[in-house]
């Protein structure tokens, strides 16, 4: 067995791991090493992004035609749209956060790890059994059938008498479980475990995102899983417990009640993280200073209080008074503001910095740009009158995932480039970089856009079949969604085959303009990240520009 | 703090009065600003990507919501479009500024040192407070519009209940204590009166969405859900009396962009004859029918469906909305109310049961298949088969009942195509009588096929006497008019058995050389039942004497005119 080697807190810890490639596997496996975790995070989010991934190019084939393409029986197709959310929210997007942030947040603050290592480690090992148990309804060939959102009556053990529904809806408790724990953990890291001199309003904006995050999944998850438990009892024990069913007295609004104050915040679960990370990349591409740093983290945390007093938008058909409806909307439309100082603040960074245009900050500015669409959709349907008409129909459908691909993927994209060469010590393949940006920019636009169209035009969602009148521009998402997946496979091989033949990255990588702490330690960083306490010193920078005013860089120095 | 061992060269911060040897990816200034070049013209095309499909939305019509036949949705039509600018405005104000950035502070020199600044408190406030107001700005034109388009008007003149079930509506009318009351699997009412909806369900969740009135609204069990609107659609009638109210603003048209719209309003200014526009997709379901089934009234059809995920045929609860005149509509619910059942039973199969037990009756998922089933091909075991059909099955899942649904022969119809089909042999031939029996014993009301009554010929002299108005000022109050102009009275053409020759004259005009005038087709327009009450007019009135004509025989006449017409 030839000897491993790797550097920094790749490179095996015990004897035996450094000559077996098993023991060197299972010491990964079990490391409490925050990095680590980090990067099985990572991994794990891939695999299951790739899983998401190939269940939404079989609900595009099936939609690329009118009439039947690929199932002949509807209910497959009925639980694929249900199953891709529930991949790519719970185990994909999710995790891919969780785990870009274990790399970095620990070093950011300057900390040699997370404040609970053995609670990360059992935070990141409940995922898989839970990933497992989600969707074992394949092995059963009993898949539920009733979309991400589970609204009974549909949903309970009349309607939806599957045993794979049941192990959807533990698989989901179990998944509320780690978030929660890793969300603990974040806190108590970030609170206690910051190095000497370093105040809360000096904390980098990704790592201030984090902690606004986790307040939102430890106030907002127990609601979720009360919900899914009621809804298991209803399952479990038919006859004996009626919370959902109006014949025992129960109301099936009660359920979207407590569903949507749950996964509505979880939207900014889902783009609080990918924010803070653009901020970075943006100040670092740009070679400036983020521009209103007090009011970028204010409104993150607007944002977050905010998006617990909106749950009833995604409810405004139920029939719930129209008073109420207004008081929704407003705090609705307030959740612009705070979005829109993010936006401009990002804008005026950049304005009058000088730009490179390094993948990272391709996808940076390709979020930007296409964020702002569905920001703006996103502001279309705030409108109650207008969301009457749109609500479950194909614009939902657009403006989700111009949130939610344009938004947290791509900058999920941008943080693994930005951070690839600290997490390896190597450097991706520049050219295939940037070709899997193009891919997805233009690609995204291809598939989602005309959603928008057809949304206007009536087209609901969650459509086995459709009105002919719809098949051309089906046709093109469909064609638009396969080159999107092709994309994301370059992404893939390209981290992949990167690691081995990349070349070495330098400890502060992008061009030295790095100004965090972990830009000021090894790449890869070694076991504990730092060898010694840093303390962070805002200092007085002299700077070159003949203009500059002094004293406007803080960062570390020795 | 001092650094720690493993120090590199490169490891510094960012900026550093040294750092010009020493930074890495140190390129010449020529390379430099060329890779730049191209990175901005990349970028260029990076917007133009995107930016090419967002000025769809200012292209004609693209954009455009559909909801353009009831004021309601007229309104909301607005209000989308108004956001829908405004937003279309920050999108360019933010691509634009995007672009400018890239363009201008691309890395020109790896030297590039950017003047260094943390915020500005005036932008800052100025942005914050530019958002605040727009958001207010579309707030308050959205309220305006709920109060406007939800508020329930003082006067409802109709009320139908939508009823949602796994996988199909039904509609439910309560008329008077004379018509009674009627469930249909089409919401059909009529134009320019306030229909208050009542929407529930009898399992799942659903949601009743017509997009082209600007409906949607969620069925849920256990509850009722209100909306109303007013349907005007191209069905531009006579304006009610009790609707005196309505401002004339009230009934211009949006201004749209699109030609292909705008040509659809004009359509609304004309009065409708006949079915104005027919919905094409009904879904797998309800293949529509070559010829609508409300060819014969003057309505407009829109397509209605389920957009709350509610289980396996989600995809296929397709009804149509037919609004039509408020005359058409009376004639429409007598027709149903007396409507000739020819009880098809493999229709009623394909269209009710299929969906469950399939279609060659081997079941679909959890539903239980009826071949091989002994309720189904036991003769001693048909009255258990007609209890079925009629009371529904309380299980996991369950059978709907359809006793309200279907009359005594559709019943025994779909029964006995059952038993014939997947039952095989020893499947026994069911009359209406064993239905009607049946119904007594579980005690439902009876619900008897009839056939269709004729008019009533007091009625049809009554109607026919008011359209003859029109006619007076050439054929004379007493059907005897000037010399150059045929008598009513004692014609041949009206007085023939079968007055083929005088509907034909009346709809298609006539043109004789003896005869300096013109009959202009006059009658075109007129519903079958009012042709009929003109005919019928005609017929027994100046001392003429011919049979009375029912508007089923002009709708048969009609067809064969259609069929045969002139050279």
């Amino acid at each position: 067995m030839s000897e491993i080697k790797a550097k920094g807190y790749l490179s095996p810890l015990s004897e035996e791991a450094k000559t077996s490639k098993w023991a060197y596997i299972k010491e990964w496996l079990c490391s409490t090493d925050a990095k680590r975790i980090g990067v099985l995070y990572l991994a794990f989010a891939t695999f299951m992004g790739i899983f998401g991934g190939v269940l939404s190019i079989l609900i595009r084939i099936e939609l690329a035609q009118h009439g039947t393409v690929l199932f002949e029986d509807p209910s497959t197709y009925n639980a694929l749209p249900g199953l891709h959310a529930t991949a790519m929210i719970f185990f994909f997007i999710i995790p891919a956060f969780t785990g870009v942030a274990n790399f970095v947040v620990p070093i950011q603050i300057g900390a040699p790890d997370m404040a609970f290592p053995r609670l990360n480690l059992a935070a990141f090992w409940i995922l898989p059994p839970a990933a497992l148990t989600t969707f074992f309804g394949f092995f059963l060939n009993s898949l539920p059938e009733f979309g991400w959102t589970a609204y009974p009556p549909l949903s309970n053990n009349v309607y939806s008498n599957m045993i794979g529904a049941d192990f959807w809806v533990l698989g989901l408790v179990l998944v509320g479980v780690s978030s929660t724990m890793a969300a603990i953990n974040f806190l108590a890291t970030i609170f206690n475990m910051r190095c000497k001199g370093m105040k809360m309003f000096q904390l980098p904006l990704f790592t201030w995102s984090l902690v606004v995050t986790s307040f939102l999944i430890l106030a907002a998850t127990p609601v979720l899983t009360s919900a899914l438990l009621m809804l298991t009892f209803e399952r479990m024990f038919p006859g004996a417990f009626h919370f959902f069913n109006p014949a025992g007295g129960g109301d099936p609004i009660l359920y979207q009640h407590l569903f949507w104050f749950y996964s509505h915040p979880a939207v900014y679960i889902m783009i609080l993280p990918g924010f803070g990370l653009i901020s970075s990349v943006i100040q670092t591409f740009s070679r400036k200073h983020i521009f209103g740093y007090a009011l970028m983290a204010w409104s993150m945390m607007a944002i977050a209080v905010l998006g617990f007093l909106v749950w009833a938008h995604h409810m405004y058909t139920t029939g719930i008074a129209l008073e109420v409806r207004v008081g929704f909307m407003f705090l609705t439309m307030l959740i612009a503001v705070p979005t829109g100082i993010k936006i401009f603040s990002w804008l005026a960074t950049m304005w009058g910095g000088s730009i490179k245009f390094d993948t990272p900050m391709l996808f940076a500015l390709g979020f930007i740009a296409m964020f702002t669409i569905g920001g703006l959709s996103g502001v279309v349907l705030a409108s109650v009158s207008v969301d009457i008409q749109l609500h479950d129909t194909y614009y939902v459908v657009a403006h989700i995932h111009y949130v939610l691909v344009a938004g947290s993927m791509m900058t999920i994209f941008a943080g693994v480039y930005y951070w690839y060469p600290k997490i390896t010590g190597k450097m991706y393949n520049r050219f295939w970089g940037k070709v899997h940006f193009w891919i997805t920019a233009i690609f995204l636009n291809v598939t989602f856009f005309l959603q928008h169209w057809m949304g206007v035009k009536g087209m609901p969602r969650r459509y086995y079949d459709y009105d002919p009148q719809f098949e051309w521009a089906n046709a093109i998402a469909s064609y638009g969604s396969y080159v999107l997946f092709i994309g994301q496979l370059i992404f893939v091989a390209n981290l992949i085959w990167s690691w081995k033949n990349g070349e070495d990255a330098k400890a502060n990588h992008w061009y030295g303009d790095g100004i965090h702490l972990e830009w000021f330690i090894p790449s890869p960083p070694d076991h504990h990240n730092f060898h010694e306490p840093p303390e962070w010193k805002p200092i007085v920078r002299h700077h070159e520009h003949p203009d500059q005013p002094a004293g406007l860089w803080h960062s570390y120095k020795d | 703090m001092s650094r720690h061992a493993n120090t590199e060269t490169d490891m510094r911060p960012p900026i550093d009065s040294t750092g010009a040897s020493t930074r890495p990816f140190r390129q010449s200034l020529k390379a430099g600003s060329r890779y730049a070049f191209f990175a901005a013209i990349a970028v260029v095309m990076l917007f133009a990507a995107i930016l090419l499909p967002s000025t769809a939305l200012a292209i004609p019509g693209s954009g455009e919501f559909v909801a353009l036949y009831s004021e309601g949705g007229r309104e909301i039509t607005e209000l989308y479009n108004m956001i829908a600018k405004i937003c279309l405005a920050i999108l360019i104000i933010v691509e634009g500024a995007l672009l400018v950035a890239i363009i201008k502070f691309r890395r020109r020199s790896d030297d590039d040192r950017p003047l260094q600044n943390h915020g500005d408190l005036r932008l800052e406030f100025a942005w914050t407070m530019g958002a605040l107001a727009i958001q207010i700005w579309i707030g308050v034109a959205t309220i305006n519009v709920m109060f406007s388009t939800e508020t329930k008007p003082d006067h409802i003149d109709m009320t139908v209940v939508a009823e949602a079930r796994q996988w199909e509506w039904d509609f439910h009318y309560e008329f008077d204590d004379e018509r009674g009351s009627l469930t249909h699997t089409d919401l059909v009412v009529p134009a320019h009166k306030n229909i208050q909806l009542q929407v529930t369900s009898v399992d799942v969740l659903h949601a009743i969405f017509i997009p082209d009135l600007g409906i949607k609204l969620d069925a849920v069990p256990g509850r009722y859900n209100n909306w109303w609107f007013r349907a005007d659609g191209p069905v531009a009638q006579v304006r009610p009396e009790d609707h005196a109210t309505v401002e004339r603003e009230q009934w211009e048209r949006p201004q749209t962009r699109s030609g292909a719209i705008r040509q659809g309003q004009d359509a609304a200014a004309r009065p409708v004859t006949g079915l104005e526009r027919r919905v094409d997709y009904l879904g797998v379901g309800r293949t529509v029918e070559e010829v609508s089934p409300y060819e014969g009234y003057n309505a407009v059809e829109y397509q209605g469906t389920c957009a709350e995920l509610c289980g396996l045929d989600h995809w296929d609860m397709y009804f149509r909305t037919v609004v039509m005149t408020p005359s058409s509509f009376n004639r429409w619910v007598d027709d149903q109310l007396a409507r000739v059942d020819v009880a098809d039973g493999q229709t009623i199969y394909d269209g009710e049961c299929a969906a469950c037990h399939g279609a060659d009756g081997t079941g679909v998922g959890q539903y239980p298949p009826l071949v091989g089933s002994d309720i189904v091909s036991d003769p001693d075991l048909a009255d258990e088969h007609i209890d079925i059909v009629l009371a529904g099955v309380d299980a996991s899942p369950p059978m709907q009942a359809f006793e309200a649904r279907f009359n005594d022969a559709e019943v025994a119809a779909v029964i006995n195509y059952e038993r014939e089909e997947h039952g095989g042999e020893g499947a026994g031939i069911i009359t209406e009588d064993d239905v009607a029996e049946r119904r007594e014993a579980l005690g439902f009301e009876p619900f008897p096929a009839t056939t269709i009554e004729p008019e009533d010929t007091d009625e049809l002299m009554r109607v026919g006497e008011r359209l003859y108005q029109s006619c007076i000022t050439c054929h004379g109050a007493d059907g005897v008019g000037p010399d150059y102009i045929p008598s009513i009275a004692g014609s041949e053409v009206v007085l023939e058995e079968e007055p083929v020759e005088l509907i034909r004259i009346l709809i298609e005009g006539r043109d004789l050389d003896e005869w300096p005038g013109q009959k202009r087709p006059l009658a075109q327009g007129l519903s079958d039942m009012e042709l009929a009450a003109l005919l019928t007019y005609l017929r027994q009135s100046f001392d003429n004497d011919a049979p009375v004509v029912q508007p089923f025989d002009v709708n048969d006449i009609r067809s064969e005119l259609e069929q045969t017409p002139t050279e």
